[in-house]
């Protein structure tokens, strides 16, 4: 019976079948090295390395705050719809949307942030953080007292100042 | 089964073994090159953590920075002799003891007054240091200096 498989052996001669194979194996190659590409891109602006990069950058936020003697308010510049951030005292936590009973699917980072009296149990703490934004499109991170609070980022409306009205001087021959 | 027959299935079995190895390779090769193309994507310098996390020695009164009681004025860049003791320190940047050698460690030295303190895992392996000029406050009176930050990044395993 004639297969796809032994077609070259009735229709083409060895030299013109060993051509087409090359030609063959040729594509598969480029087409894998293609594919290889595509999903490296794809996965470096993936969700994953999204929710890992945002949660070091609130990290580093929080630690730069912490350096902030007096009030100070940061919006975070990237849309991160996407993801839900849990900031307490000790950690940043960063996981993808409706994925909180996943464990492993989850970014933590841990905080160090100044206490008042390092013996007490538990240690009684200088500056506290806490925090909850689910599928914000901007977040902030607000730094009052010594407390910082991750929150949606309040609207503000900025109206463009009006004109200045500049005194016509008349004009002396 | 006729002789090329046979011989057509050795040569395609060894084929497909020496394809199936260079395929699990590549699959291998593959799975290393995305580990580590994550890894430079997520990479953060130590330099600029340890700088963000420094910052605050020198500007809250919680830590070293000079803060007037009476009208609550804190003045950045002015460390006061008086905080600067391990007992601070420890408040300041309360890394845990049992694990606190696998984050970022401190060393601060004051280099003209020569005090030195640190955070509590700090084994004296520094990666880099930071100096930074600072004026100090000691009683009444106001010298200037450098604070050198020595950071510690972190270790895979507490030194002996």
């Amino acid at each position: 019976m004639l297969s796809p498989y032994n077609v070259h052996k009735v229709l083409l001669n060895k030299k013109a079948a060993s051509i087409i194979l090359m030609i063959f194996e040729l594509l598969v190659v480029i087409l894998v090295v293609g594919m290889t590409f595509y999903a490296a891109r794809n996965y470096a602006k993936s969700e994953t390395i999204q929710k890992e990069i945002i949660t070091e950058d609130l990290r580093m936020m929080v630690n730069t705050l912490v350096a902030v003697p007096g009030d100070a308010i940061v919006r975070y510049p990237q849309d991160t719809s996407l993801f839900t951030f849990i900031l307490t005292s000790s950690e940043v936590i960063g996981y993808l949307k409706g994925q909180e009973s996943q464990e492993l699917g989850k970014v933590r980072r841990t905080l160090f942030l100044p206490l008042e009296d390092a013996d007490a149990t538990p240690p009684k703490r200088a500056y506290t953080a806490s925090g909850t934004v689910e599928g914000e499109k901007s977040i902030c991170l607000e730094k009052k007292n010594k407390h910082i609070s991750l929150q949606p980022c309040p609207e503000v409306n900025i109206t463009p100042p009006e004109p200045l009205e500049i005194a016509k001087t008349e004009e002396t021959p | 089964m006729s002789e090329e027959g046979s011989f057509d299935i050795a040569t395609k079995s060894i084929y497909w073994m020496i394809a199936g190895f260079v395929i699990l390779m590549l699959i291998l090769v593959f799975t290393v090159l995305m580990i580590n193309y994550k890894s430079k994507l997520l990479h953060v310098p130590e330099e600029q953590q340890a700088q963000f996390i420094s910052l605050r020695f020198m500007n809250i009164p919680e830590c070293f920075a000079y803060g007037d009681s009476r009208s609550e004025r804190v003045y950045p860049g002015v460390i006061d002799l008086s905080k600067f003791t391990q007992e601070q320190m420890k408040r300041c940047y309360p890394v845990p003891e049992e694990e606190g050698y696998k984050e970022i460690n401190f060393e601060l030295e004051l280099r003209n007054m020569g005090r030195k303190i640190k955070s509590s895992d700090h084994y004296k392996i520094a990666s880099f240091q930071l100096d930074v000029p600072v004026l100090v406050k000691d009683g009444e009176a106001y010298s200037s200096d450098t604070l050198i930050i020595k950071t510690q990044t972190e270790l895979f395993r507490r030194p002996e």
